[in-house]
């Protein structure tokens, strides 16, 4: 036996699930190969640890469960603590929309071909603002961040948080916010995966939106484990750049718009911006996070239930 | 699914209040648990089990009932978590987190739990739910949708990056024959 084959095989063998002769030929094997004994005892270290992790006393959810699956639409507490799921769809939205067509395996060639190119100029480009506008605990909220590729300036409903090559403002009345935010990590297909095989693309053709003529390509979520959503994202068809995002979730049969996003790109930003508030000083922040997303909007979201124009 | 289960996720199905809450009674310590060893921080943990039976019943009647109901619900509970990874960017430190005497009551084996954490994403989630909550590869396939030998290969790769943790506890050792070693 080699090595190769039996490194295969100590998980049964920790766990005794390997047949008596698979058994017998692992252990002349380990006779003669210090290595794989040493494999062998850390899969069985691992097997009793994997036994320790089998036990956990579960706290009582119920009240925050029921209280929400029966409190009507607009009263629920914030799904989760300390979060801003807000935030997150706004992320979900970029990301689906910009980064979802590089694992999707059906899709109109038109539509991928589209959103493809966007991809690519994101990449490409070195600035951005972007302006989000989300929906948490019913009420709406802003969120707007300025980004180059080392520097973010971020604001939660005019708080301000400032960051700059791995370290934050340590603004006590914001929340210590940990990344940089590079307009290059829109496109993170690692996002993409809770999603996979249950989008489609759909090219809808051209659009107006706010005055100006753009492409609007539809993202649709069919999966039984989630609600119903939609993102819709238009694209200027001259620099291959978003410029809005909304995102859609289907609730008591109408399509409601929890999300709204807007990009401006390859801006000016100067220096000033991303100067600490006074008073501030700066830390260091350690395991700085990769492939963070943003999103944006310009005006509030109108409506409970809209359609794009 | 058995016939009791399959009553228990018709009533559900159908909104019943006393199914959810006899799906809350048997499933929400197994959705906990696998929250907590996805998560590493019992806060989050709360929140992706509170937010998994929320989804879940809000999505009932989406769910086509083809699968076993844990197995749907650690679906949504994967999700829930990716969700709130992806947003939580004041990320807690997970040696922080286990370092709390009140979250090691939970974490019950620190040190592997740990290693867990520092395991990419997809080999933590294959890890946990075939070894820690026993579903087959095909199960945690359906969870996680990936295909079964992907997942069989990540469940591999996991253990093999935690056999190694281990070792490198213990004094180095080389294979006896270099020829046979792929070391």
């Amino acid at each position: 036996m080699k090595c190769q084959t039996a490194e295969r095989l100590f998980d049964d063998y920790a766990t005794g699930n390997l047949p008596e002769t698979t058994r017998t030929q692992l252990q002349e094997h380990m006779r003669s190969c210090a290595s794989c004994r040493a494999q062998a005892d850390a899969a069985q270290r691992l097997e009793l640890q994997c036994a320790g992790l089998k036990k956990a006393d579960a706290p009582d959810l119920r009240d925050r469960i029921f209280h929400q699956v029966s409190s009507p639409p607009g009263t629920q507490e914030k799904p989760m603590n300390k979060t801003k799921i807000g935030i997150s769809l706004a992320l979900a939205t970029a990301v689906c929309a910009i980064a979802l067509t590089s694992v999707l395996s059906i899709k109109p060639a038109s539509a991928m071909t589209i959103v493809k190119r966007s991809i690519k100029a994101v990449q490409q480009v070195r600035t951005a603002k972007v302006i989000t506008w989300y929906r948490e605990g019913g009420e709406v909220h802003t969120r707007t961040v300025w980004s180059d590729d080392k520097r973010t300036r971020e604001e939660v409903d005019g708080k301000v948080c400032v960051f700059k090559d791995g370290k934050t403002s340590n603004d006590p009345e914001h929340e210590a916010y940990i990344s940089v935010i590079k307009p290059s990590e829109w496109t993170i297909e690692s996002m993409l995966a809770a999603y996979r095989n249950a989008m489609v693309p759909t090219d809808l053709g051209m659009h107006e939106l706010n005055g100006r003529q753009l492409r609007l390509i539809r993202f649709s979520l069919d999966h039984e484990a989630l609600p119903p959503s939609r993102w819709d994202y238009y694209v200027d068809d001259t620099s291959n750049l978003p410029v809005q995002l909304e995102h859609y979730q289907r609730q008591n049969g109408d399509w409601v718009k929890v999300t709204q996003a807007t990009y401006e790109f390859d801006i000016a930003l100067t220096d000033s911006l991303f100067e600490l508030p006074a008073g501030r000083s700066w830390h260091t922040v350690p395991n700085l996070p990769t492939g963070e997303v943003i999103g944006g909007v310009q005006e509030p979201l109108d409506g409970e239930s809209s359609k794009p124009k | 699914l058995t016939s009791s289960e399959k009553n228990l996720v018709e009533r559900f199905r159908g909104g019943e209040q006393e199914a959810f809450d006899e799906l809350y009674r048997l499933m929400h310590g197994q959705v906990y648990r696998f929250a907590l060893r996805l998560t590493g921080h019992t806060e989050d943990a709360e929140d992706v089990a509170v937010q998994t039976f929320i989804e879940a019943y809000r999505s009932r009647q989406g769910w086509r009932g083809t699968s076993r109901i844990e197995t749907w619900l650690y679906r949504i509970a994967v999700h829930t978590a990716a969700r709130a990874r992806r947003t939580r960017r004041h990320h807690p430190m997970p040696e922080q987190e286990l370092a709390d005497p009140g979250a090691s009551e939970h974490v019950g084996s620190i040190e592997l739990q740990q290693m867990l954490m520092d395991l990419p994403e997809d080999l933590r989630a294959a890890f946990l739910l075939v070894k820690i909550e026993g579903l087959t590869h095909k199960e945690a396939s359906e969870v996680l949708g990936r295909r079964q030998g992907t997942v069989q290969s990540h469940v591999f790769q996991a253990s093999r990056l935690l056999r190694a943790q281990f070792l490198l506890e213990a004094p180095t050792v080389k294979c006896d024959d270099p020829k046979r070693s792929n070391l």
